[in-house]
């Protein structure tokens, strides 16, 4: 359906988010523009409350933007529905959130096969111990999130992000609850698969060191790109 | 497994822990239940044996009494228009022994009518009356084990109520009346109203004097509607009278509350086994949120 070498993973278009308050609506994003070329490494950085995981709720379709087009894929998000959006990233688009977010009540290797099966992969099961095994938990397949440490999460949730190759991988600070020596680890290992599988990457991160491995860096303030203005 | 369609998968490892915070409560909801529908059936099944039992409880279809003072000759003969008579008068009293043993005992005395309703239990004597036949000047009596067993006597011998001699001729097992009259301070001396009489405790204006008929209607006035009526003119003639209809009005009040009670506790633990699983649903649902939002964001279709 798509060419992936070719087809634009994401565009943003005077994207706009306002959300409302108890203090009234907010204006969350206020015109952001962007684009990501296939397999290229963005890493968006900023000061906290400036946007970056809004900006990627938005980006990924996860969130709807109040203005402006956001297109996955060359597909227009806005015309598309909830389930549509989903089934647009199904296979294609993975997500690292900054908090996990791994599915409590299902085990690691569960948690890394579930997207597989969702996209009908075959072998789910086992592509998914193979990843385990890359991010260094093999020994972990059957523990549950809960049994797990911080680290150990976010390399679950990085072998859950990697396992479908996708095409696209938002990153939100995916070593920013980690320590030193497990964040360089994580990242070594994010930029190793990224590299290897050609995907894009949108990172966002509070590191400088690791935004100055992307190839590109934009930094949000106040809702806006503030650069390059 | 593999076979599954994708949903039902999920949902299996959705479920695998989201059900076990729900027992306890499940449990307290059925606890709650069971407990509202047990005070139920065991309040019912006290009144229907009340209400089977309620002429031998009373002692008779109308039980009247006055306080005070006895029974005047009109009074009786009254009563004795309406059916079937029993008098009883009672007095609390002090039992002694001649080796000095006292006891406070409940003394009670009755007509050679009684009972009209249901049967006197006693052993060592063969009926009422030769448990109550006098042994030279003292009057015969049925008394509770637990009398004989204070005061050190056995059946024949002799000890005073007051300054009335008394023998105990019969161990009093059970009164069919019993469970009407109420309460008992001390264990009771079953005799005949004469002995009572004779024993000086019915005296005009003493605080314990007071009499009471039970009576057993003649057929045509036997029916419910003619009890109640019954009783309401008595009432009106200044007698305390209660009908066999409402023989243990304070026994139906203990079952009443009882049931309240057990039904309280019942809903009580409903109301908690509610909540219970009001938080619980809401946190399991809470959860699912979560657990769906990630499954979208992972390419997952709502249905
Ligand atoms: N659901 C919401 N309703 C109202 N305001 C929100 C909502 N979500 C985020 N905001 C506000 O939007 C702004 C941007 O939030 P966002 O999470 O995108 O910041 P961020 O750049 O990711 O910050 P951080 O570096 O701390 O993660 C913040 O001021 C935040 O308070
Ligand atoms: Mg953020």
């Amino acid at each position: 359906m798509f060419d992936a070498s070719t087809t634009t993973p994401l565009s943003l278009d005077a994207v706009t988010l306002t959300l409302p308050s108890a203090a009234g609506p907010v204006e969350i994003l206020r015109g952001v523009s962007l684009t990501v070329e296939p397999g290229e490494r963005v890493a968006v950085v900023g000061p906290s409350g400036s946007g970056k995981s809004s900006l990627i709720a938005v980006a990924a379709g996860l969130e709807q933007p109040t203005s402006g087009a956001v297109r996955l894929f060359g597909q227009d998000l806005g015309r598309l529905s909830e389930d549509g959006r989903a089934k647009l990233r199904r296979g294609k688009v993975s997500l690292v959130f900054q908090s996990f977010h791994l599915l409590p009540n299902m085990t690691a290797e569960e948690n890394v096969s579930a997207p597989l099966e969702i996209a009908g992969r075959s072998a789910a099961a086992k592509t998914a111990r193979e990843w385990l095994d890359r991010v260094g938990l093999s020994e972990r397949l059957r523990h549950y999130p809960h049994q797990l440490s911080g680290g150990e999460q976010q390399r679950v949730a990085l072998a859950r992000a990697l396992a479908i190759q996708p095409e696209l991988l938002f990153a939100d600070e995916p070593t920013g609850n980690l320590d030193a020596a497990n964040a360089s680890g994580v990242a070594d290992l994010m930029f190793e698969l990224v590299a290897e599988t050609g995907a894009a990457l949108v990172l966002v991160t509070h590191d400088p060191a690791l935004a100055a491995r992307a190839d590109r860096q934009i930094v949000m303030g106040g809702g806006l790109v503030v650069d390059p203005a | 497994m593999s076979e599954l369609p994708l949903s039902f998968r999920f949902a299996g490892r959705e479920l695998r822990s989201g059900v076990a915070g729900f027992r306890i409560f499940l449990a307290c909801l059925a606890l709650g239940v069971a407990a509202i529908a047990a005070a139920g059936s065991t309040a019912e099944a006290f009144r229907r044996g009340l209400a089977s039992e309620a002429r031998e409880i009373l002692g008779g279809d109308l039980r009247v009494s006055v306080e005070g003072r006895r029974f005047t000759a009109a009074d009786r003969a009254r009563f004795a228009a309406l059916g079937a008579t029993a008098y009883a008068v009672a007095s609390m009293a002090m039992a002694e022994t001649a080796t000095g043993e006292r006891r406070l005992v409940e003394l009670r005395g009755v007509s050679g009518s009684y009972p009209l309703a249901g049967t006197v239990e006693i052993t060592g004597a063969a009926s009422l009356a030769e448990a109550f036949r006098p042994v030279g000047d003292a009057a015969g009596a049925a008394v509770e084990q637990t009398l004989l067993d204070r005061l050190n006597l056995k059946l024949g011998d002799r000890f005073l109520v007051g300054e009335a001699p008394f023998v105990a001729r019969a161990v009093l097992v059970s009164e069919p009346d019993r469970l009407g009259r109420g309460f008992a301070l001390g264990p009771r001396v079953l005799t005949t109203v004469e002995a009572v009489e004779k024993g000086g405790f019915l005296q005009e204006g003493l605080p314990d004097t007071g009499e009471t008929v039970r009576i057993a209607l003649r057929p045509d006035l036997a029916s419910n509607a003619s009890v109640d009526r019954l009783v309401k003119g008595l009432q009106a003639r200044g007698f305390s009278a209660r009908g066999r209809n409402d023989a243990a009005a304070g026994i139906k009040r203990l079952i009443d509350q009882l049931e309240y009670f057990l039904g309280f506790i019942g809903l009580a633990s409903l109301v908690a086994g509610g909540l219970g699983v009001a938080g619980a649903v809401s946190a399991y649902l809470e959860q699912r949120k979560a657990s769906i939002a990630i499954l979208k964001a992972l390419g997952a279709e709502a249905r």
